[in-house]
C-alpha cells in the first residue's frame, strides 16, 4: 500500500529550490536512500521524495514506482519538468503518474544538492573527519599479526564514543536496509580465522557519526615492509589520489579529479569516487560525464583503490572541503600504504 | 645569607633517564587542543609542572608550542616528551622535523615511539631514534606501550636499550615483574592515565585516602612514585592541576602501599611478555 504525507520544505532545503528554480525545474524527485534522507531526515520510511519549487515537500512510502506518482500526486505536480535522480521507476510512473509530468534525469542537481553545504556545516563535517581519525589511530595503533578483526572493532567503538561519537553506522553505499553496531569495515583478514596477517594489506574503512553528520576515511595498513607488488600498488594509489585532491580547485569541474586520477593510475585496476556527503550517508557518486564544477563550500568523500594483483588492494579515503586554495583534507589520516615493521 | 623556598616544582622527584634527568611528574596534553592546550600548558608550567607530555598524534604540538614560547620558564628547566606515531615508520626524520617546527624547539628530551608499529619492534624506527639523539636532536629516545620482549629485541638489534617506556599503570595494571624487568634495563616506568585507569571509588584507596585526609586520586599519584614509576597526568583546571602536584609531597606507609599493590588485577595469563 501506498502512503502519502505533505509538509513544507525545512529552511535547510532552501538552497535546492533556488537550484531547481533556477534549472527550469518545477520538483525534484528523490528515490535514492541519501536523497530521501535528506529531505526527511533519517527516520524517514518513504521511498519516494518530492520536493517542490515553492516549498512543498512530499513523500510516500511503499513500492517505488507507486510511491513516486503518489508523491507526484500528493504535492498537486500535474504538470511541467520534474529532476529526478537516475534510478527512477520510469515503467511504472507511466500507469500512475499524471500524463503531462515530464521527469528529466538530473543527477548534477541532486550531487549539488547533497556536496554544497551551508556555511555553518563544513565545520560539523570537520568535526565528523575527526572522529573518523580517532577511529583510525584506535585500529592502526594496536594492529598486530594474528589479531582477531572483532577486537579491532571494539577499539574503535570505546575510542569513537570516549570522543562523542553515536554508535551505529551509516550505510556509506547507500545501497539501503543496512544497519549494524560497528563502526569500521574491515577486509584483507583471513576469513577463515578472523585474524591479521602479516601478508594480506588490512583495509579499513570509518563511518562514525557525529550529530547526524558522517565523517570518512579509509586506510590501508600491511603488518610487513610491503613487497614490489603492493609497494606498487601504494605508490600508485597515494600518488592518484593525491592528484585527484590536486584536481579540485573551485572553478575545475569535478570531474577533473576523476580524470587527474585516471592519468596517474594509468596501467593499474584502480578506482576512485566523489561522493556527496550531506544527507548523513555517503551514497551519491559523481558521475563521470558531470558536468558539475567545484566550488567553494563543497564537502565531499573521497574514495580510491588500486589492486595489487595476488595481495588485495590498497584503499584510501578521506573527507575534503573545497576551499578557495583547494580541496583540504579533513580526517588527516595518511592517504599512502601504510607499511607497520 | 638569604634562602628561597623551595617551589611546587622543585618538590617533584627526578629520575635519571639514560643519562637525562627526568621529573617524575609530567603534565598530559591528550586530547586537549588549540588555545584550550596552550592555555592548561602555560598554567600548568606555572602551577610548578616541568614536563608537558604531547605527541604527532594529538595534533596538538603547535598549541603546546605556543606556550613553550610564551612561557617564562626557561626552556633549559622545562622537559618536552612527544611521540612518533606507529605509521611513521620510514619517515621518522620527517616526523621529527614536523614535531621540532610545531613545538618551536631545537630539540626535543624524550622523544617515544608511541605504539610498536604493528605489533613489532619497530627496529628500523629504533636506529633512526639513537641517530636523531646522537645527533643532538633529541636528548633521551624511548618507546610507550612496550612488552620486555620487544624491549629486549631493540637491544638486541642495537645495543641501545630505551630510556623510557610509558605504558598506562595504575594499581589495578600493577605488575612487579614487569616493574623489575625495567628496572634491571635501566628503562625508566612512566605511568600514562594513571588516574583514569583507576577504579577511585575501591574501599582500599578511600581508606588510605581518609587515613592521610586526601583523595584517592593523590594516593594514586603517591604510590606510583613511591615506586619510583613516572607520572603523566592530564587536567584542564588549575585546582586539580596543584592538587596532583601536591601527591610528590605525600609519603604513603609500607601498609599502604601494600595494600594498593593488592588492587593488581594481572593475572600470570595476561602480563605482558
Ligand atoms: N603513551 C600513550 O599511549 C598514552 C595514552 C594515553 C595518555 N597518554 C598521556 O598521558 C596523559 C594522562 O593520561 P589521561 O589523560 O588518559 O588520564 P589521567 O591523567 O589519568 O586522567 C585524566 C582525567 O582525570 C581528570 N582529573 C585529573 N586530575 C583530577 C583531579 N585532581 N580531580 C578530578 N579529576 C581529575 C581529568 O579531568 P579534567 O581535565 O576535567 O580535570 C581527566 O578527565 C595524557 O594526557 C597523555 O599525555 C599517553
Amino acid at each position: 500500500m501506498t502512503t502519502a504525507a505533505t509538509h513544507h520544505a525545512p529552511a535547510a532545503l532552501d538552497r535546492l529550490r533556488g537550484q531547481l528554480d533556477k534549472a527550469g525545474f518545477g520538483a525534484l524527485l528523490l528515490t535514492s536512500p541519501t536523497g530521501r534522507r535528506h529531505a526527511l531526515g533519517p527516520a524517514t520510511d518513504a521511498t519516494a521524495v518530492l520536493v517542490t519549487a515553492d516549498g512543498t515537500v512530499a513523500g510516500a512510502a511503499g513500492h517505488p514506482g507507486a510511491a513516486a506518482a503518489a508523491a507526484l500526486r500528493a504535492a498537486g505536480v500535474t504538470d511541467g519538468a520534474v529532476a529526478t535522480e537516475d534510478e527512477l521507476p520510469c515503467d511504472l510512473l507511466g500507469q500512475h503518474g499524471p500524463a503531462d509530468v515530464r521527469l528529466r534525469p538530473a543527477p548534477d542537481l541532486v550531487f549539488a544538492e547533497l556536496a554544497c553545504c551551508e556555511p555553518t556545516e563544513p565545520p560539523a563535517f570537520a568535526a565528523a573527519a575527526g572522529l573518523a581519525a580517532v577511529g583510525y589511530t584506535a585500529v592502526m595503533d594496536h594492529l598486530r599479526i594474528g589479531m582477531d578483526v572483532r577486537e579491532l572493532s571494539g577499539n574503535v567503538d570505546r575510542s569513537v564514543r570516549r570522543a562523542g561519537g553515536l554508535l551505529g553506522w551509516y550505510d556509506p553505499y547507500g545501497a539501503g536496509g543496512a544497519a549494524g553496531s560497528d563502526l569500521v569495515t574491515v577486509r584483507g583478514h583471513d576469513p577463515s580465522t578472523a585474524r591479521l596477517t602479516e601478508a594480506s594489506p588490512v583495509r579499513y574503512v570509518l563511518h562514525p557519526l557525529l550529530d547526524g553528520t558522517a565523517g570518512y576515511a579509509a586506510a590501508t595498513a600491511v603488518l610487513s615492509k610491503a613487497d614490489g607488488t603492493l609497494r606498487t600498488a601504494g605508490d600508485v594509489c597515494a600518488a592518484a589520489t593525491a592528484a585527484l585532491l590536486a584536481a579540485l580547485r573551485p572553478g575545475a569541474r569535478l570531474t577533473d579529479g576523476y580524470a587527474a586520477f585516471a592519468r596517474a593510475a594509468a596501467g593499474h585496476a584502480a578506482t576512485c569516487r566523489l561522493v556527496g556527503l550531506r544527507g548523513g550517508g555517503a551514497s551519491l557518486p559523481l558521475r563521470p560525464d558531470s558536468a558539475l564544477v567545484a566550488e567553494p563550500g563543497m564537502v565531499l568523500g573521497v574514495r580510491t583503490e588500486v589492486l595489487a594483483p595476488g595481495r588485495g588492494a590498497v584503499e584510501l579515503a578521506e573527507t575534503v572541503e573545497l576551499t578557495a586554495g583547494g580541496a583540504e583534507p579533513r580526517a588527516g589520516t595518511p592517504l599512502r600504504l601504510v607499511e607497520l615493521y | 645569607m638569604g634562602t628561597t623556598r623551595p617551589t611546587a616544582a622543585d618538590r617533584v622527584p627526578t629520575a635519571d633517564a639514560a643519562g637525562v634527568t627526568m621529573p617524575l611528574v609530567g603534565f598530559g596534553t591528550h586530547p586537549m587542543r588549540g588555545e584550550q592546550a596552550t592555555e592548561a600548558v602555560l598554567t600548568a608550567f606555572s602551577a610548578g609542572y616541568r614536563l608537558v607530555d604531547t605527541a604527532t598524534r594529538y595534533r596538538n604540538e603547535t598549541a603546546v608550542g605556543a606556550a613553550l614560547a610564551a612561557t617564562d620558564v626557561p626552556r633549559s628547566d622545562l622537559f618536552v616528551t612527544t611521540k612518533m606515531p606507529p605509521d611513521q615508520v620510514g619517515r621518522e626524520r620527517l616526523t621529527l622535523e614536523q614535531s621540532l617546527t610545531a613545538l618551536g624547539c631545537d630539540h626535543i628530551d624524550l622523544w617515544l615511539i608511541h605504539w610498536p608499529p604493528g605489533g613489532h619492534p619497530g627496529v628500523t624506527s629504533w636506529r633512526e631514534f639513537v641517530r636523531a639523539r646522537d645527533e643532538g636532536l633529541v636528548r633521551a629516545v624511548g618507546v610507550s606501550n612496550y612488552s620486555v620482549a620487544l624491549i629486549d629485541a631493540l637491544h638486541r638489534e642495537t645495543g641501545v636499550y630505551p630510556a623510557v617506556n610509558q605504558v598506562q599503570w595504575g594499581p589495578g595494571d600493577h605488575d612487579p615483574h614487569f616493574a623489575e624487568a625495567m628496572r634491571e634495563r635501566g628503562v625508566v616506568l612512566s605511568a600514562h592515565s594513571p588516574l583514569r585507569s583507576t577504579d577511585l571509588d575501591h574501599p582500599v584507596l578511600l581508606d588510605v585516602a581518609r587515613r592521610h585526609g586526601r583523595s584517592p586520586r593523590d594516593v594514586v599519584l603517591a604510590w606510583n612514585l613511591h615506586h619510583r614509576v613516572a607520572v603523566t597526568v592530564k587536567s584542564a583546571h588549575r585546582d586539580r592541576m596543584e592538587r596532583n602536584l601536591s601527591a610528590a609531597g605525600l609519603t604513603l606507609s609500607p601498609a599502604d602501599v601494600e595494600a594498593i599493590d593488592g588492587l593488581s588485577t594481572v593475572t600470570r595469563a595476561d602480563r605482558r611478555p
